[in-house]
């Protein structure tokens, strides 16, 4: 620093150089993601929100869809019911989620990956088949009012769907997975002696894991909480299937405007005020929880006096929990106390992996219609499945894009991840908020906007185009996951492998991967998963005609709700879990 | 005798079929220091981890005062663990990591607040006491690590290879820091090490634990000097030992090895075909006439400032240590010389 | 990716969109036909797909030459289509338009003509032609109900609309486009008088129904699930939905009475390098014979009514454009809705949420 201080020229100039560098590789790492997301993200959705400001009728600057929507209240309201629906499926899903993911974090780590598989399978099971399995376990005639009015609990079906508990229910259930594989890595990062240190300095067991063990873990649960909430604004199909009026969300008013009114510039209008609400809902979140939380930057702790409520409230809630606890104990015996978190454990893993095996029955049905029990058993539509070129080349065509898409972004991804938790710039916390901007845009703005875009560059009913498109899909999470992997990751180790002569790109392949392998792995899953579940994009960019699975499963519904789903439901299930095994093993063998 | 503080009776510890812990019996007294002293795997942390109760035991049990801690949860037991990597709180400052034991005991903020500082004065860390433990060197850590056990005042103080992790100057300085706090504070002190210096400089008493039970108990001067077995003998400091079997010679019993036959010491109880005996390299002699002596080449000197360390290849290609006063002429390279010793300096070792 | 490469891949992904079958067979075909044109047709899938192919698309290919590839459109390919036009990449040949979407996109000039009219085929419905459209179907949005669970049969949409005397858990579209209408007939407005809406008239009567609709549904197929599922009783929607729970074996009954029909059909859009071809196609759609032909598999109506000199009587019963369905119910007016369309589903949005 002496040198820095000094006026003498020759003393600065070996230094300024030197500094350039090292911001260059930090941008240069940051680079494609940027660029990526700024021609294949912003531009399309830019345009889009353009025309929000366009007059529907004689093009020329207007401001009357705006206008518009302040006039009458619904949309108001739609929007508030769009944030208390997100909000709540963040809350619940975190508290959830959070018992789950602790006990999975407990576990050695053999049997944690294998318990994993219950948490990944449901994530990787479509959300359409999802939300019809949910129909027929909360319906009328449905499995639990079923159950229910058979050992005459009740008299009546009770109404758990068309409603708000079957919203719940629905959304719950999508986000549970997402919330507990974004917590996990923190919370396995977390050195249990901590723990251990806290009960031998007199902490209760209770104090012991709010001040010390929920503390830590905040960072992975404020994570998930934002990750869930954003991803839960643009949910439009468990909503209009599991919900009634009252549960009308945002998305689904937007995707109306956009493809039956056709009127583009209310939607983008619509998307506007989505968009805004979402960023001022992030920035909140930012001061009371601190985004440095989930963008690695500067998870450093400073003394404040939030900091110091925040320790005091950890202490109430202990002290409220000891007494619990202690309540439990008296009743329950020790014993059982004990089993309860693995108890809850695996009721919550029931709750999870159950409605996904309900379609392995209703696949081999014999009768026409998606009905559970089914009335007898056949192989029937099976047959239709593989006998048809049709689902054979879609469900082809999405292993391909999804693979595509999973290499790409995770490698754009992780590049983006590691550049920002390298750099302590001003611009990291908005160059990551940034990545994370394509899980608050709607899909549907993005998949429109894209279509037109695509449309001039030829890349319409492509596999190329369907990739971009995922990719920029699947962003937020790779970056996401990465960021949260590498806070545990030794910037020291870096140095060491400078020291020992790795320039950056072997320090990269040689000591940063394969520390970190355990977060691209898992990015790289996300964002297959993202791929081969997404269906707006696919919409618009398949054409019909580069058609993948959720997009034939999703026409197929849209006309013919027949069983073939739950066949190809079962065997994409059971390809995927096979899947999961072999890379299980191969990370253990590896 | 003072009476026990710490009894530990019959104390087991199995994890499905390996056993971390034969069935171990040991008393700690009021006031003492006691080191734990092992390779790794030897057991030690085991019987520390169960000693504070954070492992529960398979069978056996642990007193503290004639009471019985069975039931005892960690946090309830009077014991302070002062862990290897310190185990410092990353989301609290260094005053509230030394506060949080208290706070948990739900003393006053007042009194806390006193206490606090009083002990980061006692560890020279007043200055520190706003910053976080990532701000802190390993030594300042460590400091912080012992301020937050001795804080509380728990009459058994366990400490799991606290200086690990620090330089050599470090943990030589912090020795004497531990030392004068155990005195200061009248703690019974459980420490674990590997390290046999820091052993021997800080203990009342030596445990010594190898695969999973205790291979000798006793002051440092008495496994120094006494070891009872060959793992004792070579793993405090440095020793000779030369094997070989038993035989007869006259009306005395030698031991016949490939160095030569060398005479037992006279207190000693031969048991068993043969047997090795321990020489430490201090005990040995250049030349003269001793009663037991072998030749051998000298293939190393090394200058160690208060003494030379010459290293000699004897017959078996065993290698013999012996120590110099500096001031005594070291023999050179490659010079053959005699080495030898008193008989009743050896040590008889199955 | 290189333009060479690009194009290679979109040809050979058209022509595999036929099927894995066909794009083995791919080589073959180009090398046979090479004067022939190839066109996509965006029909709405499901079982629209093998209906289709074997009412019109064979027979088209092997009268002409020309090949067709089919592909699914979107319910309401509206947007697509916009985008098609406007940036030239002419994906679809020719598509599946409802009525209310061809006003949007013809009334956007978004539409090339389709070069024929009424004389051509003179048993067309009137409706179902105008200058760049020919209708191919007719659906009909009705009501049904579980004769299983409901005993008085119900008969109109005052029965509907009757919860006293009709009790029943109820279902309804939500959407005000067939609503609206439905709440009209209901309050005794006939059915030649319906159009223009009387928006006020028909919300007053949808407030006195709303607390006792037990489900809102948003898409056709959820309608076929839950009068199959037993979820509702009585609910309304579009014919060939609960046909297909029916020919399922549920006990279910269509009220063909006061029910509005609707066309789905052919348009080009504007400016496809391959009109000409894809307006021989929908000519040849227009035949009576090819349209009875379609309703083997689909309880959809021919347009061309001259169809149902060779659809058995039997199966005649289920269209909706057979005489004797027909003369109960009238055709919605798209018209009236595309001018009204947002005002009238903003206000109904607000309606349903309040």
């Amino acid at each position: 620093m002496s040198v820095a201080s000094s006026s003498s020229t020759e003393g600065a100039a070996p230094l300024a150089p030197r500094s350039a560098r090292v911001r260059l590789t930090a941008t240069w790492l940051v680079a494609p993601g940027l660029a990526f997301l700024a021609v294949f993200f912003l531009y399309p959705v830019a345009s889009l929100l353009f025309l929000s400001v366009t007059d529907p009728e004689g093009g020329g600057w207007s401001l009357r869809s705006f206008a518009r929507i302040a006039s009458t209240d619904v949309y108001l309201r739609v929007l508030g019911i769009t944030f208390r629906v997100a909000g709540s499926t963040a809350v619940l899903s975190l508290l959830i989620g959070y018992p789950l993911a602790y006990w999975i974090a407990s576990l050695s780590e053999a049997v944690r990956n294998r318990a994993l598989l219950f948490v990944v399978v449901p994530f990787w099971t479509s959300y359409l088949v999802k939300t019809f399995a949910w129909m027929l376990i909360l319906g009328r005639n449905g499995v639990i009012n079923k159950l229910l009015m058979g050992a005459h609990v009740v008299d009546g079906p009770l109404p758990l769907l068309q409603n708000e508990f079957g919203v719940m229910v629905g959304m719950v259930h999508s986000m549970v997975p997402l919330a507990v594989i974004t917590m996990l890595p923190v919370l396995t990062s977390i050195d249990r002696r901590l723990v251990s240190a806290a009960q031998t300095l007199g902490a209760s067991p209770s104090h012991a894991f709010w001040m010390v063990y929920f503390k830590l873990s905040l960072p992975g649960v404020t994570a998930a909480g934002l990750l869930v909430f954003i991803s839960s604004l643009g949910f439009f199909i468990v909503p209009a299937f599991l919900g009634g009026p009252q549960q009308t969300m945002l998305a689904q008013l937007i995707i109306t405007q956009i493809s039956e009114l056709l009127n583009w510039s209310f939607a983008g209008a619509l998307a506007v005020m989505m968009l805004a609400t979402a960023l001022a809902a992030f920035w909140i979140y930012d001061r009371v929880f601190g985004m440095s939380s989930i963008s690695g930057g500067a998870s450093v702790e400073t003394d404040g006096k939030l900091r110091r409520v925040g320790i005091e409230a950890l202490a109430l809630l202990a002290s409220a929990s000891e007494a619990l606890a202690a309540g439990a104990r008296a009743v329950l015996g020790r014993r059982v106390t004990a089993g309860l978190l693995p108890a809850a454990s695996w009721l919550i893993i029931a709750f999870l992996v159950l409605p996904t095996l309900l379609v392995i029955p209703i696949g081999f049905t014999s009768s026409e219609f998606l009905s559970f029990p089914p009335p007898g058993y056949s192989v029937r539509w099976f047959d239709t499945y593989f006998s048809s070129p049709l689902w054979i080349a879609a469900t082809l065509r999405s292993f391909g894009v999804a693979f595509a898409t999973a290499l790409v972004s995770t490698v754009i991804g992780a590049a983006a991840a590691i550049a920002l938790a390298g750099s302590r710039t001003r611009f990291g916390g908005a160059i990551f908020a940034f990545f994370l901007a394509p899980m608050i845009v709607p899909r549907v703005v993005i998949a429109v906007g894209m279509f037109y875009l695509f449309a001039r560059l030829g890349l319409v009913a492509t596999n190329t185009g369907l990739v971009i498109g995922h990719s920029v899909l699947a962003l937020p999470f790779t970056v996401v996951t990465v960021t949260a992997i590498l806070k545990t990751y030794d910037p020291r180790l870096d140095q060491a492998a400078a020291t020992l002569g790795a320039n950056r790109a072997r320090t990269l392949a040689y000591v940063t991967v394969p520390i970190i392998r355990g977060g691209l792995v898992a990015a790289f899953l996300f964002a297959f998963i993202t791929s081969f579940d997404e269906l707006t994009i696919a919409i618009f960019i398949s054409g019909g005609i580069a058609t993948t699975l959720p997009k034939q499963m999703w026409d197929d519904m849209i006309l013919q709700l027949n069983p073939t789903l739950a066949a190809v439901s079962t065997v994409v299930f059971v390809v995927v879990t096979a899947l999961l095994l072999v890379a299980q093993r191969l990370r253990r063998t590896a | 005798m003072t009476p026990s503080k710490l009894y530990v009776d019959g104390l087991c510890k199995k994890y499905g079929q390996v056993t971390a812990l034969e069935p171990t019996q040991l008393e700690v007294a009021q006031g003492e220091f006691l080191t734990l002293l092992g390779p790794s795997g030897s057991g030690k942390t085991t019987l520390l981890q169960l000693i504070c109760g954070l492992v529960e035991a398979t069978s056996g049990r642990i007193l503290i005062d004639g009471q019985d801690q069975s039931d005892v949860p960690v946090y309830r037991r009077d014991i302070g663990l002062v862990f290897q990597h310190y185990a410092l709180f990353p989301h609290l400052t260094v005053a509230e990591n030394i506060g949080f034991p208290l706070r948990m005991r739900g003393r006053p903020s007042a009194e806390i607040k006193t206490r606090v500082a009083a002990a980061l004065d006692m560890v020279h860390l007043g200055h520190l006491a706003g910053r976080f433990p990532r701000e802190l060197s390993g030594g300042q850590q460590q400091r912080v690590a012992l301020a937050r056990c001795f804080v509380y005042q728990p009459s058994i103080i366990l400490m799991d290879e606290p200086l690990g992790a620090l330089d050599k100057k470090l943990r030589d300085h912090m020795q004497i820091e531990i030392k004068r706090l155990h005195r200061d504070s009248g703690a019974t002190i459980v420490y674990v090490t590997h390290d046999q210096d820091e052993a021997l400089a800080l203990s009342d008493r030596i445990c010594l634990m190898n695969h999973a039970r205790i291979e000798q108990l006793g002051t440092p001067q008495d496994i120094y000097r006494k070891p009872r077995t060959a793992f004792a003998a070579d793993f405090i400091g440095i020793s000779n030992i030369f094997r070989g079997t038993f035989r007869t010679e006259g009306e005395r019993i030698c031991l016949e090895t490939p160095q030569g036959v060398f005479r037992l010491p006279s207190e000693c109880a031969p048991t068993g075909d043969g047997g090795g005996l321990v020489v430490r390299p201090e005990q040995l002699q250049l030349g003269g006439r001793p009663e037991n002596a072998l030749a051998g080449l000298v293939r190393e000197t090394v200058y160690a400032g208060s003494e030379t360390r010459i290293i000699v290849r004897s017959a078996g290609d065993q290698d013999v240590t012996l120590r110099l006063p500096s001031h005594q002429r070291a023999p050179a390279m490659g010079e053959t010389v005699t080495i030898g010793w008193d008989s009743n300096a050896a040590v008889l070792v199955p | 990716m290189s333009k060479t490469t690009l194009e290679t891949t979109r040809r050979g992904l058209l022509t595999a969109a036929g099927g894995l079958a066909a794009a083995i067979a791919a080589p073959g075909l180009i090398g046979r036909a090479a004067a022939a044109t190839q066109i996509t047709v965006a029909d709405p899938g499901g079982p629209f797909g093998p209906a289709f192919r074997k009412a019109f698309y064979d027979p088209f290919e092997k009268a002409t030459g020309n090949k067709v590839v089919n592909v699914a459109r979107e319910a309401e390919p509206t947007a697509q289509f916009k985008a098609m036009v406007e940036t030239k990449s002419y994906i679809w040949d020719v598509c599946t338009l409802t009525l209310s979407a061809r006003d949007i996109l013809a009334k956007q000039g978004l539409l090339e003509p389709i070069g024929f009219g009424r004389n051509e085929a003179p048993k067309l419905m009137p409706e179902a032609i105008s200058e760049n459209w020919m209708g191919t179907d007719v659906y009909s949005t009705v009501f049904a109900y579980r004769t299983d669970r409901v005993k008085t049969p119900l008969n109109s949409w005052a029965d509907f609309f009757d919860v006293e005397k009709f009790p029943g858990r109820r279902s309804m579209r939500k959407n005000p486009i067939d609503s609206l209408e439905q709440a009209l007939l209901a309050d005794g407005v006939p059915l030649d008088k319906l159009y223009p809406l009387d928006v006020e008239r028909a919300f007053k009567k949808l407030n006195a129904i709303k607390p006792h609709i037990a489900v809102w549904w948003t898409g056709g197929a959820q309608t076929t699930q839950l009068l199959q599922s037993g979820e509702v009783d009585i609910i309304t929607g579009w014919n060939a939905r609960f046909q297909a729970a029916i020919d399922g074996g549920t006990p279910a009954k269509i009220v063909w009475n006061q029910g509005l029909y609707s066309i789905e059909g052919w348009s080009i859009p504007k400016g496809c390098p391959r009109a000409d071809v894809a307006r021989a196609f929908i000519k040849f759609c227009s035949d009576p014979e090819r349209q009875a032909a379609i309703t083997e598999g689909l309880a959809y109506g021919p347009t061309n009514l001259d169809a149902y000199k060779t659809i058995p009587a039997k199966r005649a019963e289920d269209l909706p454009t057979s005489p004797n369905n027909l003369k109960k119910m009238a055709i919605a007016d798209e018209n009236w809705w595309s001018a009204n369309r947002a005002a009238v589903t903003e206000r109904f949005n607000s309606w349903i949420l309040s």
